[in-house]
Protein backbone atom coordinates (compact mmCIF):
# COMPACT_ATOMS: atom_id res chain seq x y z
CA UNK A 1 0.00 0.00 0.00
CA UNK A 2 2.02 3.08 -0.98
CA UNK A 3 -0.14 5.45 1.03
CA UNK A 4 1.15 3.36 4.17
CA UNK A 5 4.34 3.28 3.02
CA UNK A 6 4.76 6.99 2.56
CA UNK A 7 3.39 7.65 5.33
CA UNK A 8 5.94 4.97 7.26
CA UNK A 9 8.66 6.81 5.71
CA UNK A 10 7.37 10.29 6.67
CA UNK A 11 6.98 8.90 10.41
CA UNK A 12 4.53 12.02 11.72
CA UNK A 13 3.92 11.44 15.21
CA UNK A 14 0.44 9.46 15.45
CA UNK A 15 -1.51 11.89 17.03
CA UNK A 16 -1.27 14.69 13.92
CA UNK A 17 -3.91 15.77 11.57
CA UNK A 18 -1.60 14.49 8.74
CA UNK A 19 -2.25 10.57 10.25
CA UNK A 20 -6.00 11.19 10.51
CA UNK A 21 -6.43 12.33 6.84
CA UNK A 22 -4.28 9.78 5.64
CA UNK A 23 -5.91 7.27 7.68
CA UNK A 24 -9.18 8.15 6.11
CA UNK A 25 -8.96 6.49 2.34
CA UNK A 26 -7.35 3.37 4.41
CA UNK A 27 -10.62 2.60 6.58
CA UNK A 28 -12.54 2.69 3.70
CA UNK A 29 -10.15 0.29 1.60
CA UNK A 30 -10.65 -2.06 4.54
CA UNK A 31 -14.55 -2.15 4.12
CA UNK A 32 -14.65 -4.54 1.08
CA UNK A 33 -12.83 -7.58 3.13
CA UNK A 34 -15.73 -7.19 5.47
CA UNK A 35 -18.06 -7.53 2.68
CA UNK A 36 -19.63 -11.15 2.83
CA UNK A 37 -17.75 -13.18 5.78
CA UNK A 38 -18.96 -17.03 5.94
CA UNK A 39 -20.25 -17.86 9.25
CA UNK A 40 -19.70 -14.19 10.10
CA UNK A 41 -22.62 -13.18 12.44
CA UNK A 42 -24.18 -10.85 9.78
CA UNK A 43 -24.87 -8.19 13.31
CA UNK A 44 -21.25 -7.85 14.16
CA UNK A 45 -20.11 -7.50 10.34
CA UNK A 46 -22.55 -4.71 9.51
CA UNK A 47 -21.77 -3.08 13.13
CA UNK A 48 -18.15 -3.17 12.17
CA UNK A 49 -18.49 -2.05 8.72
CA UNK A 50 -20.92 0.87 10.23
CA UNK A 51 -18.31 1.82 12.41
CA UNK A 52 -15.83 2.34 10.18
CA UNK A 53 -17.37 4.38 7.33
CA UNK A 54 -18.88 6.62 9.67
CA UNK A 55 -15.67 7.00 11.16
CA UNK A 56 -13.81 7.29 7.78
CA UNK A 57 -16.39 9.86 6.66
CA UNK A 58 -16.73 11.95 9.75
CA UNK A 59 -20.06 11.01 10.42
CA UNK A 60 -19.48 10.80 14.25
CA UNK A 61 -22.70 11.11 16.54
CA UNK A 62 -22.61 14.13 18.34
CA UNK A 63 -22.81 12.56 21.94
CA UNK A 64 -19.37 10.80 20.67
CA UNK A 65 -17.93 13.69 19.90
CA UNK A 66 -18.59 14.98 23.52
CA UNK A 67 -16.75 12.32 24.91
CA UNK A 68 -13.74 12.60 22.23
CA UNK A 69 -13.26 15.96 22.97
CA UNK A 70 -13.42 15.02 26.78
CA UNK A 71 -10.69 12.19 26.13
CA UNK A 72 -8.55 14.47 24.06
CA UNK A 73 -8.82 16.97 26.67
CA UNK A 74 -7.22 14.62 28.90
CA UNK A 75 -4.69 13.57 26.20
CA UNK A 76 -3.17 16.55 26.02
CA UNK A 77 -2.87 17.42 29.65
CA UNK A 78 -1.06 13.59 29.73
CA UNK A 79 1.13 15.17 26.81
CA UNK A 80 1.93 18.09 28.59
CA UNK A 81 3.30 16.06 31.71
CA UNK A 82 6.99 15.30 31.34
CA UNK A 83 7.29 11.71 33.12
CA UNK A 84 4.43 10.52 30.03
CA UNK A 85 4.35 13.18 27.24
CA UNK A 86 7.11 11.64 24.53
CA UNK A 87 5.52 8.29 25.74
CA UNK A 88 1.63 9.47 25.21
CA UNK A 89 2.33 10.47 21.82
CA UNK A 90 3.90 7.88 20.24
CA UNK A 91 2.23 4.73 22.14
CA UNK A 92 -0.86 5.63 22.44
CA UNK A 93 -3.75 4.91 19.74
CA UNK A 94 -4.16 8.00 18.31
CA UNK A 95 -7.66 9.80 17.88
CA UNK A 96 -9.07 8.63 14.78
CA UNK A 97 -8.07 4.94 15.64
CA UNK A 98 -9.44 5.43 19.03
CA UNK A 99 -12.62 6.91 17.10
CA UNK A 100 -13.21 3.85 15.62
CA UNK A 101 -12.77 1.56 18.79
CA UNK A 102 -15.43 3.65 20.36
CA UNK A 103 -17.63 3.35 17.06
CA UNK A 104 -17.36 -0.27 16.93
CA UNK A 105 -18.59 -0.40 20.95
CA UNK A 106 -21.07 1.60 20.43
CA UNK A 107 -22.71 -0.20 16.80
CA UNK A 108 -21.78 -3.88 18.53
CA UNK A 109 -23.07 -3.04 22.11
CA UNK A 110 -21.31 -5.56 24.38
CA UNK A 111 -22.07 -6.44 27.63
CA UNK A 112 -18.91 -7.46 28.23
CA UNK A 113 -15.40 -6.52 26.58
CA UNK A 114 -11.94 -7.41 27.75
CA UNK A 115 -8.93 -5.17 26.60
CA UNK A 116 -4.77 -6.74 27.37
CA UNK A 117 -2.81 -3.59 27.56
CA UNK A 118 -4.31 -0.35 29.84
CA UNK A 119 -1.50 1.87 28.60
CA UNK A 120 -2.78 5.14 29.61
CA UNK A 121 -6.03 4.67 29.40
CA UNK A 122 -6.89 6.53 26.33
CA UNK A 123 -8.71 3.54 24.83
CA UNK A 124 -9.64 2.28 27.79
CA UNK A 125 -11.67 5.36 28.36
CA UNK A 126 -13.35 5.75 24.44
CA UNK A 127 -14.48 2.43 24.97
CA UNK A 128 -15.62 3.16 28.44
CA UNK A 129 -17.58 5.86 27.26
CA UNK A 130 -19.34 3.86 24.52
CA UNK A 131 -20.49 1.34 26.87
CA UNK A 132 -21.82 4.74 29.17
CA UNK A 133 -23.40 5.89 26.01
CA UNK A 134 -24.62 2.50 25.04
CA UNK A 135 -26.31 2.47 28.81
CA UNK A 136 -24.82 -1.13 29.09
CA UNK A 137 -21.70 -2.98 29.58
CA UNK A 138 -18.52 -3.41 31.48
CA UNK A 139 -14.73 -3.38 30.51
CA UNK A 140 -12.09 -5.35 31.84
CA UNK A 141 -8.71 -3.97 31.36
CA UNK A 142 -5.32 -5.63 32.27
CA UNK A 143 -2.00 -4.48 32.36
CA UNK A 144 0.80 -4.56 34.95
CA UNK A 145 0.67 -3.13 38.06
CA UNK A 146 2.24 0.18 37.24
CA UNK A 147 0.44 0.92 34.14
CA UNK A 148 -2.87 0.46 35.52
CA UNK A 149 -2.15 2.85 38.45
CA UNK A 150 -1.25 5.76 36.12
CA UNK A 151 -4.81 4.94 34.29
CA UNK A 152 -6.66 4.82 36.95
CA UNK A 153 -7.52 8.52 38.19
CA UNK A 154 -7.90 9.49 34.90
CA UNK A 155 -10.67 7.04 33.94
CA UNK A 156 -12.21 8.26 37.58
CA UNK A 157 -12.19 12.12 36.68
CA UNK A 158 -13.66 11.33 33.30
CA UNK A 159 -16.49 9.85 34.90
CA UNK A 160 -15.64 6.55 33.65
CA UNK A 161 -14.33 4.30 36.51
CA UNK A 162 -17.56 2.51 37.21
CA UNK A 163 -17.49 0.66 33.77
CA UNK A 164 -14.16 -0.31 33.66
CA UNK A 165 -12.41 -3.27 35.94
CA UNK A 166 -8.42 -2.63 36.13
CA UNK A 167 -6.73 -5.54 36.50
CA UNK A 168 -2.88 -5.12 37.57
CA UNK A 169 -0.24 -7.74 37.19
CA UNK A 170 1.33 -9.88 34.60
CA UNK A 171 -1.13 -10.65 31.96
CA UNK A 172 0.11 -14.26 32.24
CA UNK A 173 -1.37 -14.82 35.58
CA UNK A 174 -4.62 -12.42 35.39
CA UNK A 175 -5.74 -13.40 32.28
CA UNK A 176 -7.23 -16.38 33.07
CA UNK A 177 -9.25 -15.47 35.84
CA UNK A 178 -10.10 -12.37 34.09
CA UNK A 179 -11.69 -14.35 31.48
CA UNK A 180 -13.13 -16.65 33.76
CA UNK A 181 -15.01 -13.31 34.92
CA UNK A 182 -15.91 -11.77 32.04
CA UNK A 183 -17.21 -14.82 30.04
CA UNK A 184 -18.85 -14.31 27.43
CA UNK A 185 -16.49 -11.42 26.09
CA UNK A 186 -18.42 -10.13 22.94
CA UNK A 187 -15.06 -7.62 22.62
CA UNK A 188 -11.95 -7.60 22.77
CA UNK A 189 -8.87 -5.41 21.90
CA UNK A 190 -5.08 -7.12 22.13
CA UNK A 191 -2.49 -4.45 22.45
CA UNK A 192 -0.47 -6.00 25.55
CA UNK A 193 3.14 -7.05 24.57
CA UNK A 194 3.54 -7.48 20.97
CA UNK A 195 5.70 -10.71 21.06
CA UNK A 196 4.45 -13.61 19.05
CA UNK A 197 4.61 -16.42 21.51
CA UNK A 198 2.72 -14.45 24.46
CA UNK A 199 0.13 -12.58 21.86
CA UNK A 200 -0.77 -16.12 20.39
CA UNK A 201 -1.05 -17.84 23.88
CA UNK A 202 -3.12 -15.14 25.42
CA UNK A 203 -5.19 -15.35 22.04
CA UNK A 204 -5.80 -19.31 22.85
CA UNK A 205 -6.73 -18.18 26.77
CA UNK A 206 -9.46 -15.82 25.23
CA UNK A 207 -11.39 -17.83 22.63
CA UNK A 208 -12.82 -19.98 24.64
CA UNK A 209 -14.70 -17.33 26.68
CA UNK A 210 -15.42 -15.55 23.86
CA UNK A 211 -19.60 -15.17 22.42
CA UNK A 212 -20.51 -16.17 18.75
CA UNK A 213 -20.01 -12.82 16.50
CA UNK A 214 -17.26 -11.34 19.05
CA UNK A 215 -15.19 -8.51 17.44
CA UNK A 216 -11.23 -8.98 18.12
CA UNK A 217 -8.97 -5.99 17.67
CA UNK A 218 -5.39 -6.47 16.87
CA UNK A 219 -3.05 -3.61 17.73
CA UNK A 220 0.18 -2.72 15.98
CA UNK A 221 -0.07 -5.53 13.35
CA UNK A 222 2.16 -3.83 11.00
CA UNK A 223 5.32 -3.58 13.38
CA UNK A 224 7.99 -4.30 11.45
CA UNK A 225 9.93 -6.65 13.35
CA UNK A 226 7.66 -9.16 11.95
CA UNK A 227 6.37 -10.87 15.09
CA UNK A 228 3.19 -8.83 15.02
CA UNK A 229 2.31 -9.65 10.96
CA UNK A 230 2.96 -13.23 11.94
CA UNK A 231 0.39 -12.81 14.89
CA UNK A 232 -1.77 -10.99 12.81
CA UNK A 233 -2.12 -13.82 9.65
CA UNK A 234 -2.47 -16.27 12.35
CA UNK A 235 -5.61 -15.17 14.01
CA UNK A 236 -6.99 -14.11 10.62
CA UNK A 237 -6.20 -17.49 9.46
CA UNK A 238 -7.62 -19.13 12.94
CA UNK A 239 -10.62 -21.73 12.33
CA UNK A 240 -12.70 -19.72 14.94
CA UNK A 241 -12.04 -16.19 12.68
CA UNK A 242 -14.87 -16.04 10.22
CA UNK A 243 -14.29 -12.15 8.85
CA UNK A 244 -10.90 -10.38 8.89
CA UNK A 245 -9.66 -6.75 7.98
CA UNK A 246 -6.86 -4.93 8.25
CA UNK A 247 -5.84 -1.09 8.15
CA UNK A 248 -2.60 -0.01 8.53
CA UNK A 249 -1.82 -1.23 12.15
CA UNK A 250 -4.76 -2.44 12.93
CA UNK A 251 -5.99 -5.67 12.52
CA UNK A 252 -10.04 -6.29 12.93
CA UNK A 253 -11.57 -10.10 13.08
CA UNK A 254 -14.83 -11.52 13.92
CA UNK A 255 -15.03 -14.43 15.44
CA UNK A 256 -17.29 -16.97 13.92
CA UNK A 257 -21.26 -18.23 15.29
CA UNK A 258 -19.50 -21.32 15.87
CA UNK A 259 -19.77 -23.71 19.33
CA UNK A 260 -21.24 -21.88 22.55
CA UNK A 261 -18.67 -20.88 24.66
CA UNK A 262 -17.54 -23.11 27.83
CA UNK A 263 -19.01 -20.89 30.57
CA UNK B 1 -22.94 22.82 4.42
CA UNK B 2 -24.12 22.69 8.16
CA UNK B 3 -21.20 21.21 9.14
CA UNK B 4 -18.68 23.84 6.62
CA UNK B 5 -20.27 27.07 8.28
CA UNK B 6 -20.81 25.80 12.08
CA UNK B 7 -18.92 28.66 13.75
CA UNK B 8 -15.98 26.18 15.00
CA UNK B 9 -15.77 24.93 11.87
CA UNK B 10 -12.20 25.49 9.63
CA UNK B 11 -13.82 27.78 7.01
CA UNK B 12 -15.29 29.94 9.45
CA UNK B 13 -12.24 30.28 11.11
CA UNK B 14 -10.32 31.36 8.60
CA UNK B 15 -12.86 33.71 7.13
CA UNK B 16 -13.38 35.44 10.47
CA UNK B 17 -9.23 35.41 10.23
CA UNK B 18 -9.02 36.78 7.48
CA UNK B 19 -11.25 39.49 8.54
CA UNK B 20 -9.16 40.02 11.58
CA UNK B 21 -5.92 40.68 9.26
CA UNK B 22 -7.59 43.07 6.98
CA UNK B 23 -9.35 45.21 9.72
CA UNK B 24 -5.20 45.21 11.60
CA UNK B 25 -3.94 46.49 8.03
CA UNK B 26 -6.55 49.37 7.74
CA UNK B 27 -6.13 49.81 11.46
CA UNK B 28 -2.64 49.98 11.49
CA UNK B 29 -2.91 53.32 9.35
CA UNK B 30 -5.62 55.45 11.91
CA UNK B 31 -4.20 57.72 14.05
CA UNK B 32 -6.99 57.06 16.87
CA UNK B 33 -5.14 56.70 20.39
CA UNK B 34 -6.48 52.85 20.24
CA UNK B 35 -5.71 51.88 16.88
CA UNK B 36 -2.20 50.87 17.32
CA UNK B 37 -3.24 48.42 20.14
CA UNK B 38 -6.63 46.87 18.16
CA UNK B 39 -4.38 46.40 15.23
CA UNK B 40 -1.97 44.66 17.32
CA UNK B 41 -4.19 42.21 19.13
CA UNK B 42 -6.19 41.74 15.36
CA UNK B 43 -3.06 40.87 14.27
CA UNK B 44 -1.10 38.37 16.70
CA UNK B 45 -4.58 36.55 16.46
CA UNK B 46 -4.72 36.33 12.75
CA UNK B 47 -1.33 35.42 12.60
CA UNK B 48 -1.65 32.94 15.61
CA UNK B 49 0.90 34.56 17.94
CA UNK B 50 1.46 33.43 21.40
CA UNK B 51 3.91 32.87 24.03
CA UNK B 52 4.17 29.40 25.72
CA UNK B 53 2.74 30.81 28.84
CA UNK B 54 -0.21 32.35 26.24
CA UNK B 55 -0.56 28.33 25.15
CA UNK B 56 -0.85 26.83 28.35
CA UNK B 57 -3.57 29.57 29.30
CA UNK B 58 -5.78 28.96 26.45
CA UNK B 59 -5.60 25.39 26.35
CA UNK B 60 -6.83 25.04 29.96
CA UNK B 61 -10.09 27.25 28.90
CA UNK B 62 -10.48 24.88 25.70
CA UNK B 63 -10.26 21.79 28.30
CA UNK B 64 -13.35 23.47 30.24
CA UNK B 65 -14.84 23.80 26.82
CA UNK B 66 -15.03 20.05 26.61
CA UNK B 67 -16.54 19.51 29.82
CA UNK B 68 -19.59 22.15 29.58
CA UNK B 69 -21.52 19.25 27.06
CA UNK B 70 -21.59 17.19 30.47
CA UNK B 71 -22.89 19.87 32.92
CA UNK B 72 -25.76 21.02 30.02
CA UNK B 73 -26.85 17.06 29.90
CA UNK B 74 -26.83 16.82 33.38
CA UNK B 75 -28.93 19.66 33.55
CA UNK B 76 -31.18 19.17 30.93
CA UNK B 77 -32.08 15.77 32.55
CA UNK B 78 -33.62 17.92 34.83
CA UNK B 79 -35.59 20.02 32.59
CA UNK B 80 -39.94 18.24 32.68
CA UNK B 81 -38.97 18.45 28.69
CA UNK B 82 -35.99 16.51 28.30
CA UNK B 83 -35.47 14.24 31.71
CA UNK B 84 -37.12 11.08 29.93
CA UNK B 85 -34.66 11.45 26.96
CA UNK B 86 -31.59 8.93 27.76
CA UNK B 87 -28.09 10.38 28.31
CA UNK B 88 -26.74 10.30 24.93
CA UNK B 89 -29.75 11.92 23.52
CA UNK B 90 -29.45 14.81 26.12
CA UNK B 91 -25.57 14.92 25.60
CA UNK B 92 -25.57 15.07 21.54
CA UNK B 93 -28.16 17.47 21.98
CA UNK B 94 -25.93 19.72 24.50
CA UNK B 95 -23.03 19.23 22.33
CA UNK B 96 -24.53 20.85 19.28
CA UNK B 97 -25.92 23.26 21.56
CA UNK B 98 -22.67 23.89 22.76
CA UNK B 99 -21.18 23.80 18.91
CA UNK B 100 -23.14 26.66 18.11
CA UNK B 101 -23.82 29.24 20.84
CA UNK B 102 -20.26 29.16 22.76
CA UNK B 103 -17.79 31.51 21.41
CA UNK B 104 -15.29 29.86 18.94
CA UNK B 105 -11.82 29.25 20.34
CA UNK B 106 -10.60 31.61 17.50
CA UNK B 107 -12.73 34.99 18.82
CA UNK B 108 -11.76 33.21 22.52
CA UNK B 109 -8.26 33.94 21.65
CA UNK B 110 -8.86 37.49 20.34
CA UNK B 111 -10.52 38.85 23.57
CA UNK B 112 -7.93 36.93 25.58
CA UNK B 113 -5.20 39.24 22.93
CA UNK B 114 -7.50 42.44 23.42
CA UNK B 115 -7.16 42.39 27.10
CA UNK B 116 -3.59 41.15 27.53
CA UNK B 117 -2.92 44.70 25.22
CA UNK B 118 -5.52 46.54 27.20
CA UNK B 119 -4.51 45.36 30.53
CA UNK B 120 -7.85 46.66 31.51
CA UNK B 121 -8.62 47.86 35.20
CA UNK B 122 -11.74 46.94 35.37
CA UNK B 123 -13.77 44.60 33.27
CA UNK B 124 -17.24 44.01 32.49
CA UNK B 125 -19.28 41.24 30.70
CA UNK B 126 -22.85 40.94 29.89
CA UNK B 127 -24.03 38.04 29.42
CA UNK B 128 -21.87 34.94 30.72
CA UNK B 129 -24.17 31.98 28.91
CA UNK B 130 -21.43 28.97 30.09
CA UNK B 131 -18.92 31.36 30.91
CA UNK B 132 -16.23 30.28 28.09
CA UNK B 133 -15.66 34.11 26.63
CA UNK B 134 -15.64 35.46 30.72
CA UNK B 135 -12.48 32.76 31.36
CA UNK B 136 -10.74 33.57 27.91
CA UNK B 137 -10.94 37.50 29.74
CA UNK B 138 -10.22 35.92 33.09
CA UNK B 139 -6.92 33.91 31.97
CA UNK B 140 -5.78 36.56 30.55
CA UNK B 141 -6.57 39.11 33.61
CA UNK B 142 -4.53 36.66 35.27
CA UNK B 143 -1.44 36.92 33.68
CA UNK B 144 -1.44 40.64 33.81
CA UNK B 145 -2.11 41.20 37.90
CA UNK B 146 -5.01 40.57 40.07
CA UNK B 147 -7.58 42.72 38.28
CA UNK B 148 -11.22 41.35 38.29
CA UNK B 149 -13.92 40.89 35.75
CA UNK B 150 -17.51 41.19 36.60
CA UNK B 151 -19.57 39.46 33.95
CA UNK B 152 -23.62 39.91 34.40
CA UNK B 153 -26.73 37.15 33.62
CA UNK B 154 -29.92 35.98 34.51
CA UNK B 155 -30.19 32.93 32.43
CA UNK B 156 -29.56 29.30 33.61
CA UNK B 157 -26.60 28.62 31.44
CA UNK B 158 -24.83 31.16 33.65
CA UNK B 159 -24.72 28.52 36.53
CA UNK B 160 -22.46 26.09 34.24
CA UNK B 161 -20.46 29.06 34.04
CA UNK B 162 -19.88 29.87 37.32
CA UNK B 163 -18.92 25.88 38.33
CA UNK B 164 -16.74 26.24 35.80
CA UNK B 165 -14.86 29.68 37.22
CA UNK B 166 -14.89 27.77 40.84
CA UNK B 167 -13.07 24.91 38.84
CA UNK B 168 -10.57 27.21 37.22
CA UNK B 169 -10.04 28.08 40.11
CA UNK B 170 -10.85 31.64 38.85
CA UNK B 171 -13.66 32.21 41.44
CA UNK B 172 -11.92 35.33 43.20
CA UNK B 173 -10.82 37.11 40.15
CA UNK B 174 -14.61 36.86 38.31
CA UNK B 175 -17.75 37.99 40.05
CA UNK B 176 -21.06 36.48 38.41
CA UNK B 177 -23.86 38.84 39.06
CA UNK B 178 -26.69 36.63 38.61
CA UNK B 179 -30.24 38.67 37.70
CA UNK B 180 -32.05 40.73 35.13
CA UNK B 181 -29.27 42.73 33.90
CA UNK B 182 -31.46 45.57 33.51
CA UNK B 183 -31.88 45.63 37.87
CA UNK B 184 -28.47 44.56 38.07
CA UNK B 185 -26.50 46.61 35.95
CA UNK B 186 -26.39 50.69 37.78
CA UNK B 187 -25.35 49.23 40.85
CA UNK B 188 -22.39 47.28 39.48
CA UNK B 189 -21.79 50.36 37.48
CA UNK B 190 -21.87 52.33 40.75
CA UNK B 191 -19.60 49.77 42.17
CA UNK B 192 -17.08 49.50 39.57
CA UNK B 193 -16.76 53.17 39.20
CA UNK B 194 -14.56 53.57 35.21
CA UNK B 195 -15.06 50.67 33.19
CA UNK B 196 -12.01 50.27 31.21
CA UNK B 197 -13.09 47.07 28.91
CA UNK B 198 -16.55 46.13 28.43
CA UNK B 199 -17.94 42.76 26.17
CA UNK B 200 -21.85 43.11 25.33
CA UNK B 201 -23.28 39.71 24.58
CA UNK B 202 -26.86 39.90 26.43
CA UNK B 203 -30.43 39.61 24.83
CA UNK B 204 -29.63 40.38 20.95
CA UNK B 205 -31.97 42.73 20.48
CA UNK B 206 -32.04 46.09 19.29
CA UNK B 207 -33.48 47.89 21.77
CA UNK B 208 -31.70 45.83 24.79
CA UNK B 209 -28.09 46.15 23.37
CA UNK B 210 -28.99 49.90 22.67
CA UNK B 211 -30.17 50.24 25.93
CA UNK B 212 -27.06 48.29 28.09
CA UNK B 213 -24.72 50.11 25.59
CA UNK B 214 -26.21 53.82 26.72
CA UNK B 215 -26.48 52.55 30.46
CA UNK B 216 -22.37 51.58 30.14
CA UNK B 217 -21.35 54.53 27.87
CA UNK B 218 -21.08 57.07 30.90
CA UNK B 219 -18.84 54.69 32.91
CA UNK B 220 -16.77 53.56 29.86
CA UNK B 221 -13.37 55.63 30.99
CA UNK B 222 -11.49 57.77 28.17
CA UNK B 223 -9.82 54.97 25.59
CA UNK B 224 -11.93 52.12 26.89
CA UNK B 225 -13.02 49.54 24.57
CA UNK B 226 -15.84 47.75 23.88
CA UNK B 227 -16.57 44.85 22.19
CA UNK B 228 -20.13 43.64 20.63
CA UNK B 229 -21.02 39.82 19.88
CA UNK B 230 -22.98 38.69 17.01
CA UNK B 231 -23.53 42.44 15.40
CA UNK B 232 -24.82 40.57 11.75
CA UNK B 233 -26.29 37.75 13.29
CA UNK B 234 -30.18 39.47 12.48
CA UNK B 235 -31.69 42.60 11.51
CA UNK B 236 -32.10 43.49 14.85
CA UNK B 237 -28.36 43.21 15.96
CA UNK B 238 -27.43 45.33 12.82
CA UNK B 239 -29.45 47.68 13.62
CA UNK B 240 -28.25 47.95 17.07
CA UNK B 241 -24.72 47.97 15.72
CA UNK B 242 -25.69 51.31 13.36
CA UNK B 243 -27.07 53.24 16.61
CA UNK B 244 -24.07 52.00 18.84
CA UNK B 245 -21.45 53.70 16.26
CA UNK B 246 -23.64 56.90 15.76
CA UNK B 247 -23.45 57.83 19.56
CA UNK B 248 -21.28 60.60 20.29
CA UNK B 249 -18.54 59.43 22.36
CA UNK B 250 -17.64 56.58 20.23
CA UNK B 251 -14.68 57.46 18.27
CA UNK B 252 -13.94 54.25 16.69
CA UNK B 253 -15.27 51.59 15.06
CA UNK B 254 -14.25 48.54 14.01
CA UNK B 255 -16.83 45.65 12.35
CA UNK B 256 -15.46 42.14 12.35
CA UNK B 257 -17.95 40.26 10.76
CA UNK B 258 -19.09 38.54 13.85
CA UNK B 259 -17.74 40.55 16.53
CA UNK B 260 -17.62 44.60 16.03
CA UNK B 261 -15.52 46.80 17.98
CA UNK B 262 -16.21 50.32 19.97
CA UNK B 263 -13.51 52.53 21.47
CA UNK B 264 -14.51 56.10 23.14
Amino acid sequence: MPLAAALRKLEPPPDSALVAAAYRPLILAALPALARGEGAPPRSLAAVRTALWTTALGRVPAEERAYADLIETHRARLAERDDSGRAVRWMSLPPILVTILMRIVRELGPRSCLELGTGFGLSTAHQAAALELNGAGRLMSLDIEGMVELAEPGLDDLGLGERVELVGGLIEETLPGACEDAAPVEYVLLDADHREESTLAQLEVILPAVAPGAVIVVDDVNWEDGQMPRVWRAIAAHERVAASTQLYRLGIAIVDEGAEPVR
Amino acid sequence: MKRLIAPNSGPAEALHRAVMWTQARRLAGRSHPRAALLSAALQATALGRMTAEERSAISRVEGRRTEIPFELATALGEDPHTANDPFASRLAHAWETCRWVSIPPYWGRFLFRLVRELRPRTSLELGTGFGLSALYQARALELDGDRPLTTLDFHYAAEIGERGFAASGLDERVELVFGDIDDTLPGVLERIGEVDYALLDAEHSTAATVRHFDAVLPSLAPGAIAVFDDITSTPEMREAWRLVIARERVTLAVPLRRFGVVAV
